[in-house]
């Protein structure tokens, strides 16, 4: 596959991703995710480096299954969760995307990203770079992995699966 | 120490922030202490900067030439190694200008230069060089100052927590700890080599007040409440897993014939303890067998059965419950913001599986981003906004466990040669509220000390 076609492609699912995210479509947002997925967000562990061994050092997210991420969505949709009553809303924005490497049924996309999050009358905003591993399932595009980095990590409000 | 304006106005009582009636039985905190801006300085000059703080644990400065940035109330430290291996500990300002020194979180160097204009100082604050001192033309009265880093008067080590004080009279550290010191030696020796903290952390700032984190840590009765969220993933999850699930049954967490109880101490301290219906799912479990050789059954059963929260008042909180432990370090930037450094603590040289568990388990609720602490936020910023509702004063959340709290130590203290100011033991439905009341008593007594201090130190000025 063409570089500029894997590109289209994958612009397209983090594109989606973003956009079900920020209109509360959680079961949507879930099923682009493969049954056994990859979502790390790794913490920082000094001002310049950041952790790589998910094993070994923090991570804010370390989830490796599709139900893992539905129960985190299941909890902000619940009103049950202090912390998303009411449910903020939110939105990304994702630009600087490209094709990090491509083959027929597999891509690594890089792009960038900001998410502004609107809760208690307030706006929060974190941001940085998302690193998306898709693979084709069929005829279907899936995540594989979603690596956040997540560059302003002093945070003045928590974070959850669908504010960064 | 410096003046603050505030300590030149008429006194202060500060116990009119609290209701304390241990005849009638009535403990109360005045919503006050909450909304009040002018009481952050205060707490500062008294609490903060005049008396013993946590500033890091062993394992964030191991190495000679070590170095690591905090702060004490609103003053910006640094603590360093220095090519003895010695702990020391000065304001992280430089004495030439006030900029900062160490601009980095931590890091490893033997001198430490001025970004600003060079002067050079060893890792004993030491001032080892001015740059172009002998074209200066300083007066003689000038260059006999002492030029080095202003020394934090008071540092000291209790098992790898290291703690600073600003006013250099204080009680000794093994004083101001006290009993809490058994607690953190059930921390400490859970590994031949102590504990260390796993590389990264989550740091943020709520909006609200640092006394609701102070309480938060050590309260029970929030949660099946606040964490319902949490739990009914977790009973999804154990659902969703049938018969191939392995984990500890947790409705039995809940169960009212378990053992919970409370301490607190005058020194402000408290902890609450609940014994684990399911020890065998914790990390330590393997290492029982180990422990209970080196330190007998009963401080084994101490570590592994029963879940322990503990609060060394003003700043450090520090957990041991279900799996994994945990490491608050807390900081009031105002009377409604606190920023907060979160932490993993665990056992050194833990097997990669057990390190794993409880990577996965903190990160699931204690992570900033995990299903638990978010929740907890929520609930300050609440109370912040709530405790505007200055109509009513007096909060009610201080009288559960008081018919089972009795002064000084009961029974289990003195199995375990404590002395705390009170006890309670009671089912973990009870939730006792008690254990707050020797914080506060604290507060008082340190905000009216040093208040009585401040205002002697003006009137002597004055005259």
């Amino acid at each position: 596959m063409e570089q500029q076609q894997a590109l289209e492609i994958g612009r397209d699912v983090i594109y989606r991703e973003a956009d079900l995210l920020d209109r509360w479509e959680w079961q949507a947002w879930s099923e682009l995710y493969t049954v056994e997925c990859e979502f790390w967000c790794p913490a920082w562990i000094s001002e310049i480096k950041i952790g790589d061994d998910p094993a070994k050092t923090l991570s804010h997210f370390y989830m490796t299954t599709r139900v893992a991420l539905q129960d985190r969505t299941w909890r902000i949709e619940s009103g049950v969760a202090p912390f998303a009553v009411p449910v903020p809303r939110t939105c990304h924005v994702i630009s600087n995307v490209y094709v990090e490497s491509n083959d027929d049924t597999s891509m690594v996309l890089r792009s960038h990203w900001h998410c502004m999050t609107y809760a208690r009358q307030a706006t929060s905003s974190v941001y940085g770079f998302y690193d998306h591993h898709l693979i084709k399932e069929g005829d279907r595009w899936m995540i594989k992995k979603k690596q956040i980095t997540l560059l302003n990590d002093h945070l003045e409000m928590p974070i959850d699966v669908n504010t960064v | 120490m410096s003046g603050n304006s505030a300590t030149t106005a008429a006194p202060i009582d500060f116990g009119r922030y609290i209701r304390d009636d241990q005849e009638q039985g009535v403990f109360s905190v005045n919503r006050e202490i909450y909304n009040t801006p002018e009481l952050y300085d205060l707490e500062m000059e008294y609490i903060f900067e005049a008396n013993w703080v946590f500033l890091c644990h062993e394992s964030q400065v191991p190495e000679p030439n070590d170095f690591y940035t905090t702060f004490m109330g609103r003053q910006p430290v640094v603590v360093t190694r220095d090519n003895d291996g010695e702990l020391n500990a000065f304001i992280n300002a430089c004495s030439h200008k006030g900029s900062k020194i160490c601009l980095t979180r931590q890091g490893n160097t033997k001198f430490h230069t001025c970004t600003y204009h060079g002067w050079v100082f060893d890792n004993q604050g030491n001032c080892v060089s001015v740059k172009d001192r002998e074209d200066a033309g300083y007066s003689e009265a000038f260059a006999a100052q002492d030029f080095g880093l202003k020394k934090v008067p008071k540092l000291a080590e209790y098992r790898g927590w290291i703690f600073g004080s600003l006013e250099a009279d204080v009680v000794p550290l093994e004083e101001h700890l006290g009993d809490t010191r058994v607690f953190i030696d059930l921390l400490v020796d859970q590994a031949e080599d102590g504990m260390e903290l796993i590389p990264g952390m989550s740091s943020y700032t709520f909006n609200g007040n640092w006394k609701f984190q102070i309480e938060n840590c050590l309260d029970g009765y929030h949660l099946n409440v606040a964490h319902k969220g949490f739990l009914e993933i977790t009973n999804q999850r154990i659902k969703r897993l049938g018969d191939k699930y392995t984990g500890p049954d947790i409705e039995a967490m809940f169960a009212s014939h378990l053992k919970t109880g409370s301490f607190g101490w005058k020194q402000g301290h408290a902890m609450f303890f609940s014994e684990n219906p399911a020890p065998e799912f914790r990390p330590l479990w393997p290492e029982r067998e180990k422990l209970t050789e080196r330190f007998g059954a009963a401080k084994t059963d101490w570590m592994i059965r029963y879940g322990r929260n503990l609060t060394v008042f003003p700043n450090l909180q520090c957990t041991d419950n279900a799996v994994i432990g945990q490491f608050r370090v807390l900081r009031p930037l105002a009377h409604n913001k606190t920023e907060m450094q979160i932490y993993c603590w665990v056992p050194r040289g833990e097997s990669a599986a057990a390190r794993q568990q409880r990577l996965r388990t903190y990160e699931d609720f204690f992570d900033i981003a995990g299903t638990g602490t978010p929740d907890d936020v929520a609930a300050y910023m609440n109370c912040q906004e709530g405790a505007e509702g200055r109509l009513a004063q007096w909060q009610l959340g201080y009288g559960r466990g008081q018919t089972a709290m009795v002064q000084g130590a009961n029974d289990l203290a003195k199995e375990l040669d404590l002395n705390p100011a009170t006890s309670t033991m009671g089912p973990l439905t009870m939730s006792d509220e008690t254990l707050f009341h020797g914080s506060y008593k604290a507060w008082v007594e340190q905000m009216q000390a040093g208040h009585d201090r401040a205002l002697a130190k003006s009137k002597q000025a004055g005259s």
